[in-house]
């Protein structure tokens, strides 16, 4: 008489099975994963030949990646399908708990280990320090599970063959594809981690829930039904996430102190003498904000409502943006028409809020115009490259963008204005959900003059100041007796960033 | 003798169908229980149930002692279920799935499991999904022989199967006995009836009987009765079935014979009887009379 397996002894035995039933879909996925480091792999070099960073590198084998390991971990899931009665594993001395830990395993070597290899191999062939990128490595691996393997488990558990689980795949996709979208979809800007991050953490919940609820009692309808239904509760929260809780969470966590400067509604720029049609329906209305006390580049501003009221007590309340300008920040919002003739003229109270992002710690790092790569902390790998009759500037990191940084010599690629800033994710995880480890982005130059564009042999180096967030607040600016007409911008196509 | 397999009052309800009402029976340890039954009679969901491969709506089963809501993993180290319905691991090899399922049981015997291969003459470096029916259900049920199970659940195993493959199946099961107690389904009332030593026989959902075989066998015959003037009595007795006159003679299944007792209810009833008979019954006849008597009723 043999001795009973183990729960792991078990586990493992189940693994080998899998392993050996398995092993072409698994030669499969290793084969796109060798694809993906061999054209997900840039130097340097190339990226100086090639002009700058290749477009969307590794998407399309991002995305047949994700198809594949999403049918992998279908197929090893329902090996030991648990809906129906007919499976052979239901009688058999299956320890449940094993079973998991089975699948389990197989996920972590059969995809994580590889994607991991593959994109540590990217990284350190792009030239980016893997070491301290480490933390980012294993927070992707976390993301990815979360993101895709979980969700993916979730639908397999539920589902008998792979005709049941494609449908129920793509359902599950269109649940989470707001919660991922973080760094895409942007609505709270830089605080959209935070809803993407709680919205990751209830999907991961859910999924969970069902794997769990599935391995233990098998009920594949009640489980569905209310995965479902949590699902779209979910999805509900998630879109209807208010920007003042956004706001407190990231206020509490990077700090909120006073601060030590003063905003003001500036005096109206000269107009130019406006010779297009008046927009019938609305009124542009540009205000720009004086600044004491702190450097608007240590600052960055995001509006969201403003507020008009009249003597008499009429109001109107309209969304606001806050563009940079060359001497601070300008709060665009527009007005609709029949309220701004009636009033443009006479004295109205503004009562703007906005929310506000002190940074701080600023570091400035120099970077060389020969096309040489810097290491520039929190940002990356920094660099210029010649592109056409041009020089741009690329910086390239791994496992998410770079973090917010400002140099007089950036530019719009559009008007070829000083840009100033560069405002990233706030989030402070070490990852975003990606399979590429490498994130790029490229930045044109401004040149001596203003308005043009750096040409190839730019004579000053390009100077990158890196800050940190230090303290976020929302800030209420009530100034009466403003009279609008002063304020009020022609609405063209060009004269916007 | 204990127990192996109890059931009370266990029921399943899909809905509005009720497959299985308040079913009550016992399988003693040593046992080969063959549980009879037309296509849709709750065969297969009785056993499911058993296997807790589907929850009961009420009452309760015992299975080795355990609640059949709670079976799981280990307690099937003892448990061998072999369906025609179940879904094998078509990409195995049988030497594959043996050498896999054999960690699983602390019981597992290599000596059997050879023995059993060679006798159902397996071949062993197939992929079990291009064997024919018969060769699957001989994997199965060699993969579940092979570690001695205390009790084995056997769903219409014969079904669709050729005789010579029956017959081999059927001797594989007696070998095991007795360390193994046998339940099995079946409409294949012959086969059952060469091995089984106790029957229980559901209509319906119901179950309308559960005794020993021989018990059975002894309570029903065939009755013949000649008469000089023939007439079917009224009221007819509910345990005399099937009644059939012809000028002389009337025919009727007793079910429940007792040789004193029904010549005297026979004499009771019928003026001018001439002569009794009272002849055995197979167990098809015996199944085929209450299938019919059961549709006679509906």
């Amino acid at each position: 008489m043999s001795p009973s397996l183990t729960t792991f002894q078990q586990a493992l035995h189940v693994f080998r099975k899998d392993a050996r039933e398995f092993r072409l879909e698994i030669a499969g996925v290793l084969i796109l994963t060798l694809l993906l480091i061999l054209t997900g792999v840039q130097s340097w070099e190339s990226l100086q030949e090639r002009g700058g960073p290749n477009s969307d590198p590794g998407e399309i084998l991002g995305v047949l990646l994700a198809i594949t390991w999403s049918l992998l971990i279908a197929r090893v899931i329902q090996a030991e399908a648990l809906p129906g009665d007919r499976h052979f594993w239901l009688t058999r001395p299956y320890s449940r708990t094993s079973l998991v830990l089975s699948k389990a395993l197989f996920i972590a070597v059969f995809l994580n280990l590889p994607l991991m290899f593959a994109q540590a191999m990217i990284v350190s062939l792009d030239g980016l320090p893997l070491f301290s990128n480490l933390g980012g490595l294993l927070w992707n691996q976390v993301l990815i599970t979360v993101v895709l393997f979980l969700p993916a488990a979730a639908a397999a558990v539920l589902t008998r063959n792979l005709a049941q689980f494609v449908p129920a795949a793509v359902l599950t996709v269109a649940l989470m594809a707001g919660p991922v979208n973080e760094g895409k979809v942007s609505a709270l800007g830089a605080l959209e981690w935070i809803r993407s991050s709680l919205g990751l953490l209830v999907a991961a919940g859910i999924a969970s829930a069902v794997v769990w609820r599935q391995y233990r009692r098998r009920q594949a309808r009640t489980t569905a039904f209310l995965a479902v239904i949590s699902a779209f509760v979910g999805i509900v929260l998630f879109l209807g996430f208010p920007h003042s809780v956004a706001f407190a969470i990231q206020s509490r966590l990077l700090g909120s102190h006073e601060g030590q400067f003063a905003v003001q509604l500036g005096p109206a720029a000269p107009q130019k003498p406006n010779s297009k049609t008046l927009n019938r329906y609305r009124q542009l209305l540009k205000l720009p904000l004086l600044i004491t006390g702190a450097d608007p580049q240590n600052l960055h501003m995001q509006s969201s409502v403003v507020t008009f009221k009249t003597l008499a007590g009429v109001t109107r309340r309209a969304r606001a943006d806050v563009e940079p300008t060359p001497q601070g920040w300008q709060i665009l919002t527009y007005l609709d028409r029949g309220f701004f003739d009636s009033v443009k003229n006479a004295p109205v109270s503004v009562k703007a809020e906005y929310y506000l992002t002190q940074f701080g710690n600023t570091r400035s790092t120099d970077v060389p115009l020969d096309g040489t790569p810097v290491y520039v902390d929190q940002v990356g790998q920094c660099g210029t490259a010649p592109n056409w009759d041009q020089r741009i500037l690329v910086c390239r990191s791994a496992f998410r963008q770079p973090r917010a940084f400002f140099s007089d010599r950036l530019a719009s690629s559009i008007t070829g204005r000083s840009l100033q800033s560069i405002v990233g994710s706030y989030s402070p995880f070490p990852a975003f959900v990606s399979v590429h480890p490498v994130f790029a982005r490229t930045y044109h130059l401004a040149g001596e003059e203003e308005k043009e564009l750096a040409p190839l042999a730019p004579e000053r180096p390009v100077t990158l100041n890196v800050h940190d967030p230090v303290a976020y607040f929302r800030y209420t600016m009530d100034i009466p007796n403003v009279r609008l007409a002063d304020y009020a911008a022609p609405e063209a196509p060009d004269d916007g960033q | 003798m204990s127990d192996v397999l109890t059931t009370h009052n266990l029921s399943k309800r899909y809905r509005k169908h009720v497959a299985l009402s308040q079913l009550s029976f016992a399988v003693p340890e040593g046992s080969v229980y063959g549980l009879l039954g037309a296509n849709g009679a709750g065969k297969t969901t009785a056993l499911k149930l058993l296997m807790n491969l589907h929850e009961p709506t009420s009452g309760e089963a015992q299975v080795l002692g355990v609640d059949s809501r709670r079976l799981q993993g280990r307690h099937f180290q003892q448990i061998g279920y072999v369906s025609e319905n179940q879904d094998q691991p078509g990409w195995m090899t049988m030497k594959y799935l043996l050498n896999y399922l054999k960690p699983f049981y602390p019981t597992w015997d290599d000596e059997r499991a050879a023995e059993l291969v060679a006798q159902f003459r397996l071949p062993l470096d197939r992929p079990i999904k291009h064997f024919s029916r018969g060769m699957q259900m001989k994997a199965s049920l060699a993969s579940s022989l092979a570690y001695h199970p205390k009790l084995l659940v056997l769903d219409e195993p014969f079904s669709g199967l050729d005789p010579l493959t029956r017959e081999e199946l059927i001797e594989a099961l007696l070998e095991s006995e007795p360390e193994s107690s046998i339940v099995v389904s079946s409409h294949d009332l012959a086969d059952i009836e060469s091995f089984a030593s106790h029957i229980g026989y559901l209509d319906k959902g119901k179950l309308e009987f559960s005794e020993e075989l021989s018990s059975l066998t002894a309570r029903f015959r065939e009755m013949e009765v000649t008469l000089q003037e023939p007439a079917l009595p009224a009221p007819w007795p509910s345990h005399w079935l099937r009644p059939e006159a012809s000028p002389a003679v009337v025919r009727f299944v007793e079910t429940h014979f007792d040789p004193d007792r029904t010549i005297g209810e026979i004499r009771l009833l019928f003026r001018g009887v001439t002569n009794i008979e009272a002849n055995p019954m197979p167990l098809r006849s015996i199944f085929v009379t209450l299938a019919r008597a059961s549709q006679v009723a509906a």
